[in-house]
């Protein structure tokens, strides 16, 4: 992937998320979280075309993919969120 | 021949799944004609067939187009925007005909979805979009309105099927409360 290639993904993904932040004020708030998921997911896809993820950055990803390709389905979706959150703060004690 | 062909109707409408995630394969011109044809043939308040549809398939423009539709997910092959066209009948809220048309498009979102899923391919109805941002990246005119996109493409799996309400708390025989055993 070419400088250019994640220049031009790094832009669309500024258009997601300023149309977003609009949708967050006229669309149903339950959209909200799937968003910011989305947003997430969305930021990984990029990382994961430049090589940036490794084995546990990319688990991580496959749940969260779950959550944004997958039916909306409330029950359990904040403990969901609780661990996944969890799960990545977790994996920044590699890192930092 | 009857029967066979009501219960491929019912399988249809009971294996449909709301698809987000799709491969790079592109659906060809042929299938997304049939597909508009299929939408086309909806049902309409006095005929008026008050829609417009716009089908995008150029990768480009897709992916401006999935930056402006938060509802879009996956990197959908195809997007359907269904539009209302106001030229052929009344958008002034309040009025039946305004109820009407909404419901018919609907119906033809309905009949796209379950076309789709004839073919293999996986669909999603979605509502969420930046209407201006949408209206600019394919040139619609004053006179139609978007209302609705349904994104496609070849599936990568088939959803699980989500939770349903039992058909005893939405169905009713005769009157209201009167069929709660069954």
């Amino acid at each position: 992937m070419t400088t250019e290639d994640l220049r031009e993904d790094l832009t669309l993904l500024v258009g997601f998320m300023l149309t977003s932040a609009h949708g967050l004020v006229t669309e149903p708030k339950s959209y909200g979280p799937a968003r910011l998921l989305d947003a997430g997911g969305r930021v990984l896809d990029i990382m994961d075309e430049q090589g940036m993820l490794d084995d546990s950055l990319k688990e991580i990803k496959a749940e969260i993919d779950r959550e944004r390709f997958g039916p909306m389905d409330d029950e359990g979706f904040v403990a969901r969120l609780d661990a996944l959150a969890l799960r990545w703060t977790e994996s920044l004690a590699s890192m930092f | 021949m009857k029967e066979v062909l009501t219960m491929d109707l019912i399988e249809a409408i009971s294996t449909r799944r709301s698809v987000r995630q799709w491969t790079p394969e592109p659906v060809s011109d042929d299938q997304l004609r049939e597909l508009v044809e299929a939408a086309a043939r909806a049902p309409s308040g006095g005929n008026t067939q008050p829609w417009a549809f716009v089908v995008i398939r150029d990768q480009a423009r897709l992916k401006r187009l999935r930056a402006a539709a938060p509802g879009v997910a996956g990197r959908a092959t195809a997007v359907v925007l269904i539009c209302l066209d106001k030229q052929r009948a009344d958008e002034k809220p309040g009025t039946a005909e305004y109820d009407m048309v909404h419901m018919t498009l609907g119906a033809a979102m309905q009949n796209l979805l379950l076309a789709a899923h004839g073919q293999g391919l996986g669909a999603c109805a979605i509502g969420s979009f930046h209407l201006a941002s949408l209206r600019s990246i394919v040139s619609l005119p004053p006179h139609l309105e978007l209302k609705l996109l349904v994104a496609l493409g070849h599936s990568v799996s088939q959803p699980k099927a989500p939770p349903l309400r039992p058909l005893s708390e939405v169905c009713y025989f005769e009157e209201v409360g009167s069929n709660r055993d069954h």
